[in-house]
């Protein structure tokens, strides 16, 4: 981040300072856009109304276990509830940013509270003492660039998933997708109790009527982590 | 159309948690910031999980696949490296 505020600070056009520092980021997320194109074009959602859902939903992760319960036929409320977990994070993010977006425009606060998701986060914290104008010109820039570069993924992904051989067990990514995202966050003891339990309760309650088992799981494991961490305070 | 319905209430649902702050005025509860820190790494692994067992019993291909997409990513392999190595062992194993 010192890096980025150097960067920022040498060039004097917002708009380019914020496509310059998503670029790499945006590049990063290709791979991931793709696959979850790869999992739209597996599941039973119709390609176009697959690739839209990415804005609608407007996070790749939870995109990504949206379609993903869908295709393994999870029930209603368990899908919404564990894709709205999975974005419960841009809670937090959101009360961080908020009391230095205060002075924007409103139509800013609702765009930027849109399209926050990790990476715009990381961006927008390290200029948020900059000028109203400055933030908005970066953060609207970066936006652009991530988001374009996230649905361009997922368009790529819906159009060459058919062209893969059937005899390739592609839909194996996912849950190595979903692995390499947990891993590494798993770097204290609360939070390898919290994915340690939240993998065995999922296991053990695949058999629960639509779609519970993984609600079970998510409270088990969110409970046991703070559980781990309260016990490691004390 | 079930399924786009539940893509725009995760979409709504989400949009109202994130302007919340940003438009609204509300902070939220220490206590509760600090237990959703916990609620990543549970739902991650509880995707995991429920791909690993959905189809009624624990997919020995999907263990082993996910077995060696933890080593590549032990030894600092990148996401697209353990899928490749995960599917690859997966093709090449008679399970």
């Amino acid at each position: 981040m010192t890096a980025i505020a150097a960067r920022t600070t040498v060039t004097s056009s917002p708009a380019l300072d914020g496509v310059r520092e998503m670029a790499p980021a945006a590049v990063g997320v290709l791979p991931f856009a793709t696959m979850i194109g790869v999992a739209i074009g597996a599941s039973p959602l119709s390609d176009l109304g697959g690739w839209i859902s990415g804005l609608i939903v407007a996070g790749g992760s939870a995109h990504l276990a949206a379609t993903a319960s869908i295709t393994v036929g999870a029930g209603f409320l368990a899908t919404v509830v564990t894709a709205l977990l999975i974005n419960s994070r841009s809670l937090i993010y959101g009360a961080l940013l908020a009391p230095s977006l205060r002075t924007q425009p409103r139509w800013f606060r609702w765009v930027a509270a849109y399209a926050l998701v990790d990476q715009l986060y990381a961006l927008a914290s390290s200029v948020v003492d900059r000028s109203d104008r400055y933030v908005r010109s970066y953060y609207l820039s970066a936006m652009g660039v991530l988001w374009s570069t996230y649905m361009l993924g997922v368009g790529a992904g819906i159009v060459l998933g058919p062209v893969v051989p059937a005899s390739l067990p592609l839909s194996l990514a996912i849950p190595i997708m979903f692995l390499s995202m947990v891993t590494p966050g798993l770097t204290d003891r609360p939070a390898r109790v919290a994915a340690g339990v939240g993998l065995l309760a999922a296991i053990a309650g695949a058999a629960l009527p639509a779609g519970t088992g993984m609600l079970v799981a998510i409270v088990a494991g969110t409970a046991a982590g703070a559980v781990a961490e309260r016990r490691a305070d004390a | 159309m079930r399924d786009m319905l539940l893509m725009s209430i995760v979409g709504g649902g989400t949009l109202a948690m994130r302007s919340v702050f940003i438009v609204g005025s509300a902070r939220l509860p220490a206590s509760i910031e600090r237990t959703m820190r916990h609620a990543k790494p549970a739902i991650l692994a509880a995707l995991v999980g429920s791909f690993l067992a959905g189809g009624g019993g624990i997919s020995l291909e999907g263990v082993v696949a996910l077995a060696v997409a933890a080593l590549v990513a032990l030894r600092g392999g990148g996401m697209l490296t353990m899928i490749a190595a995960g599917i690859a062992v997966a093709v090449a194993l008679p399970l």
